[in-house]
């Protein structure tokens, strides 16, 4: 049997029922990550040892019949701007090239504890700032689908890795689209959770209003039980929620409540004329599901998330731009020191040799937005608009449960093919940008492929603490058009040069 | 013609926490370098900064002994800059909203009292510390940076520009010195950096607008404080009188020379970019708990001493030492409790209680005041003399005795006792032949000689009484004596 | 587009951000690009209107005043590029220049914990 195949809850089932150990599930990822690999490239560390050595020592617990957290045992990949104690921890820059954290991230802790075994760091877009993981200052990850296209981005390396069966989970982070956008063009099921429901302790920060921890699993139901790992409420992030999850559904029958009566909305600017037509009939298509289903479908415009992307594009630069003043070769990290050469020197050389091309144009995209003179223009302009939207969004979830509409524009596009236009680029997370702007937890779900068999997904968006919603009508989805199986091309690729 | 100065203060101080601001760290002096420092504080990738409740808490009732408005609604900005002892390369501090604005402190001038006006009081982070290799921060070929002070919370205090001289600026800064000992919230030690402070001065004529501002910096002691000010202040002037005009700039008080220096040309133009920090929500702080702190504040130092003056009927000079420090005025009080004559009592503590502190290092919230008011009674009852009550009181405030215990134990007590006396006066008659031969010659004033000579020989414990009259006796009936 | 690159070249120096002229040139178009873009929120009347800088509306975690255990010596400095002891050791504080002036030798590129870790680099 290829456990590699199966989704986290198989195997955590087949582990409480002592059919398979961790050792085992590790080990099988582990070959399957040696055979993928070299076409995905998901991955920026490896930790084989480490992950075997917690396999091991979950399995002792097993077998004293110690209390095991549900998900115990389950691999999990971790993107490479969550910092992992001891593990080299690069946000795919130069700049942190040889960086290891001398802590965890909380949401780290919180799976260490629970015995999740970490396999490795995936790659991603420097900072996490791109939609393709092309701005990676290592190297590009493939989309395992067609190792000719991007994985999307951010967080590529996750979405990639969970989608090449490299890993049945992954934690990635979503500023902006970052862990939905990667979702979708990888086939895969990717949350972004509520602002402030999953700490960001640990979370290398990139525009510090936005981020998100997030996660990537092979379908709902994975996706949720990390969730539920993760969320809660951490003293050491401020912004942080109090709120106690909603009440205890068992995870692997949380839909049996299906969708009688659950009013969707969908969103009528994200089905014009800049989305493809594969994409739309796809989610047209799963919205007649639905409605078959028993749900109430009715489309519904948002005319204000068409400023979304830029309010968007001044807000997280700015953030970003404040964030990045720290990596100045002082304490960690790159550092460029001319001999007589002064400080300021030092500060600028380190700068401009270890931060890539996007980094740059945001730290000064975000300083323009900030500067004296420009601000209230810009900056709180764009925050201003930002309240606007969150008003709007507000009001269409009076009249709806849940938003729904496709999570990108397009299919996975081609390497190369926007990396040298930013505009381009950031038109790829159009669709993602509002959720990140007013807060509401987002989940991207796959929606089948499209006729050149690339994977669609559909997006849906619940009002604030409402994840537990989005990922029942992704369970009853999947209920009704089971999730398409692991991509082949990577398998028929296996051992080729890419 | 005459200037007026217009000056106004920034204020920045420490607060006493244990822990940092943002974080749990110690704020202990003296630590190893870089050795009390967190992920937090020394700005690593992925940490995240949460406010410190005391730090809140002493900030709040800070503003409230200015007098100031508490803001239910205040926000954290960050100020974004390079510098090396910024871990972050931005400082966590109050810009737009700060947490108080609005209030006043007064200060006692010859003319009568002076309202110094608060225009905002705010709470920030403490930067690390720079050590220069080689002395000064522009020779040196390289610099050492240590994080411990990084993270310390800072208050900030900005006043309106009504502070007329150099004086006003120096009482403005001892009032609130003592204001802030008081609250307990800062040493506010500007030897130690616990408290700094920067000024802004301009000169104009009477009613006329207001002139170019200079920012003065550098000034480490409150008396610096006023030099540099009245210097600039006459600097200044000197220029506006040949028709010249004030360069709008920073300038360091340059404490060797006594003078200010323009730091032109050496700082950039600031673009700070501020903007609200999105690590930490908005500051909401509720009405009802800043009633709770304004309740709790204990009687501040200008009441103090209005109820000094009135209530012991005391010089303003002896109260203004009295209420130096919170301690100081408690242990007055509570001996004046047990004792009758307030003025007696307050020298006493101006005297010799702040003596033995000093010399001992004793804290006077550690000396216990009834032991200054049963030495006082000792006295006052004759059982010891005053040079006697000294060394009693000396030994019962550092040691914790009991004064009656401490006269017992070392046998201070007045000596009355012939039979003790006796002995003791004989040998100084035999010892001073000359006076007593001058004595019996009719000379009154040789009594007074032997007197003392008997009461140097108990080191002041002889009673004078007694003395005189058994000395009287004695001569009257020597051996050798002439009818 | 003179006033734009003159803009980015106040900003990079604002920002300690060595950018050579291709980039500088590259920058300047794109930044005016996205910045037309983005003036779109200027196209919406926000009078009135509160800026949301925070999404969450709580009060917010307060820490209680304990001293929590720092960082070892060993951890606060396993990341440092350059030290002296126990501290962080940088270049002068004189802005630029020193005996070699800007146009000096090529950079000395330092780095912390070369050792550290196992980069899978693919092995494609």
């Amino acid at each position: 049997m290829d456990l590699f195949r199966l989704s986290a809850l198989q195997l955590s089932g087949l582990m409480r029922e002592g059919e398979v150990s961790s050792e085992e599930v590790v080990n099988s990822f582990l070959q399957r990550i040696e055979q993928v690999e070299p076409q995905v490239k998901a991955f920026l560390l490896l930790c084989p040892e480490e992950a075997l050595a917690a396999a091991r020592e979950v399995d002792r617990r097993r077998l004293r019949g110690d209390e095991l957290n549900f998900l115990a045992g389950v691999p999990v990949a971790v993107k490479d701007n969550i910092c992992t104690r001891g593990l080299r921890t690069t946000c795919a820059s130069r700049i942190l090239e040889n960086y290891v954290p001398p802590y965890d991230a909380t949401v780290v802790s919180a799976i260490r504890r629970a015995g999740l075994p970490i396999l490795g760091k995936t790659n991603m877009d420097e900072f996490a700032m791109g939609s393709s993981t092309e701005n990676s200052a290592f190297f590009s990850t493939r989309n395992p689908w067609d190792t000719r296209r991007v994985p999307g981005g951010s967080s590529g390396g996750s979405a990639a890795a969970v989608a090449a069966g490299e890993a049945p989970l992954a934690l990635g982070s979503d500023t902006g689209g970052s862990v939905r956008q990667p979702a979708a063009f990888c086939g895969v099921t990717g949350l972004r959770p509520t602002y402030g429901r999953v700490s960001r302790y640990g979370l290398i920060a990139f525009a510090s209003s936005l981020d998100q921890v997030g996660t990537h699993s092979r379908d709902a139901a994975g996706g949720l039980a990390l969730f539920r790992l993760i969320a809660g409420h951490d003293p050491l992030d401020a912004t942080s929620i109090n709120t106690p999850l909603e009440e205890d559904v068992e995870a692997d029958n949380f839909c049996e409540n299906g969708l009688k009566g659950l009013r969707l909305g969908l969103i009528s600017e994200q089905m014009g004329d800049g989305f493809a037509p594969e994409v739309k009939e796809k989610i047209r298509q799963t919205a007649a599901l639905l409605e078959g289903e028993g749900a109430f479908v009715e489309e519904v415009s948002l005319p204000l998330t068409d400023y979304a992307l830029a309010a968007y594009y001044l807000i997280n630069p700015a953030e970003a731009s404040s964030n990045l003043g720290r990596y100045d070769g002082v304490r960690y990290g790159l550092s460029e020191r001319i001999s007589g050469g002064g400080v300021r020197e030092m500060f600028a050389h380190t700068r401009g040799k270890g931060f890539g091309m996007e980094v740059k144009r945001r730290i000064i995209l975000g300083s323009y937005a900030l500067s004296a003179g420009y601000y209230d223009a810009y900056y709180l302009q764009a925050l201003k608009v930002r309240t606007l939207i969150k008003k709007e969004m507000e009001k269409a979830f009076e009249r709806f449960d849940v938003l729904f509409g496709p999570s990108t524009p397009t299919t996975p596009f081609m390497l190369g093919e926007k990396v040298d236009d930013p505009l381009q680029m950031y038109l790829s997370d159009v669709c993602n940008i509002t959720d990140a702007l007013t807060g509401n937890p987002s989940l991207s779900i796959p929606c089948g492929l499209s006729p050149a068999g690339m994977p669609v997904g559909m997006q849906l968006s619940a009002p604030p603490l409402n994840e537990m919603l989005l990922f029942r009508v992704a369970a009853a989805i999947e209920n009704m058009r089971p999730l398409p199986p692991l991509p082949e091309q990577v398998n028929i690729l296996e051992g080729g040069q890419c | 013609m005459d200037y007026e100065a217009v000056i106004g203060l920034e204020v920045h101080l420490e607060l006493k926490t244990r822990s940092k601001i943002f974080c749990g760290c110690s704020t202990a002096f003296g630590m190893e370098p870089n050795s009390s420092c967190c992920p937090v504080c020394l700005g690593l990738p992925g940490s995240l900064p949460v406010l410190n409740r005391s730090a809140l808490e002493m900030a709040v009732k800070a503003a409230l002994a200015l007098n100031c408005r508490v803001e239910g609604r205040s926000r954290f900005d960050r100020k974004n800059y390079f510098y090396p002892d910024l871990p972050k390369a931005y400082q966590i501090s109050q810009y737009e909203l700060p947490v108080a604005r609005g209030g006043y402190l007064e200060i006692d001038l010859p003319g009568g009292i002076k309202r110094v006006n608060i225009e905002r009081v705010h709470m920030e982070e403490e930067a690390g510390k720079l050590l220069h290799a080689g002395g000064s921060i522009m020779e040196s070929d390289y610099s050492l940076v240590d994080y411990n002070r990084a993270g310390i919370p800072l208050l900030e205090i900005v006043t309106a520009p009504n502070i007329s001289s150099g004086k006003e600026a120096r009482l403005f800064l001892e009032e609130l010195r003592l204001l802030l000992f008081y609250c307990d919230v800062s040493d506010c030690r500007m030897e130690e950096g616990s408290l700094r402070c920067d000024a802004n001065i301009s000169l104009n004529l009477p009613g006329a607008a207001m002139g170019n501002k200079v920012e003065v910096k550098n000034m480490n002691s409150f008396r610096a404080v006023e030099y540099a000010l009245d210097y600039e202040a006459q600097r200044q002037a000197e220029i506006l009188s040949r028709a010249g005009e004030i360069v709008q700039e920073t300038r360091h008080w340059d404490e060797e020379n006594r003078v200010t220096v323009s730091l032109r040309g050496k700082e950039e133009a600031s673009d700070y970019r501020y903007f609200p920090e999105p690590d930490l929500p908005p500051l909401l702080i509720e009405e009802s708990w800043v009633q709770e702190l304004k309740e709790a504040l204990p009687e501040l130092p200008a009441h103090k001493r209005l109820r000094f003056e009135e209530q012991y009927r005391l010089d303003p000079k002896d109260v203004a030492v009295l209420t130096s420090s919170p301690e100081l005025a408690c242990f007055y009080e509570e001996a004046a409790r047990h004792v009758e004559d307030y003025t007696g009592l307050a020298n006493w503590v101006k005297g010799d209680v702040l003596r033995i502190h000093n010399d001992s290092g004793k804290a006077i919230g550690e000396m216990t005041p009834l032991a200054l008011a049963e030495t006082i009674s000792l006295l006052e009852r004759g059982e010891i003399s005053r040079p006697v009550a000294r060394e009693v009181l000396e030994e019962a405030l550092v040691r914790g005795k009991n004064p009656a215990q401490v006269v017992q134990d070392r046998g201070l007590g007045r000596i009355a006792d012939p039979g003790t006396l006796g002995p003791l006066i004989e040998k100084v008659l035999q010892e001073n032949p000359k006076a007593v031969e001058s004595y019996l010659q009719g000379r009154e004033k040789a009594l007074g000689f032997l007197v003392g000579k008997v009461m140097a020989a108990t080191r002041g414990r002889s009673d004078p009484a007694a003395v005189n009259t058994i000395l009287r006796d004695k001569l009257q009936n020597l051996p050798g004596k002439v009818e | 587009m003179k006033e734009i690159a003159q803009i980015v070249d106040y900003l990079a120096l604002l920002v300690r951000l060595e950018l050579d002229e291709e980039q500088k040139k590259v920058l300047a178009a794109q930044l005016d690009n996205i910045l037309d873009a983005a003036r779109r929120v200027q196209e919406l009347d926000t009078s009135g209107v509160e800026p949301t800088a925070h999404v969450v509306s709580s009060r917010g975690t307060l820490r209680e005043d304990e001293v929590k255990p720092s960082l070892s010596l060993e951890e606060v400095m396993q990341n440092v590029p350059l030290k002296e002891g126990s501290l962080f050791r940088v270049p002068s504080m004189s802005g630029s220049g020193g005996p070699n002036g800007p146009g000096g030798p090529a950079p000395e590129q330092i780095h912390a914990s070369e050792e550290a870790g196992d980069r899978q680099e693919g092995k494609g």
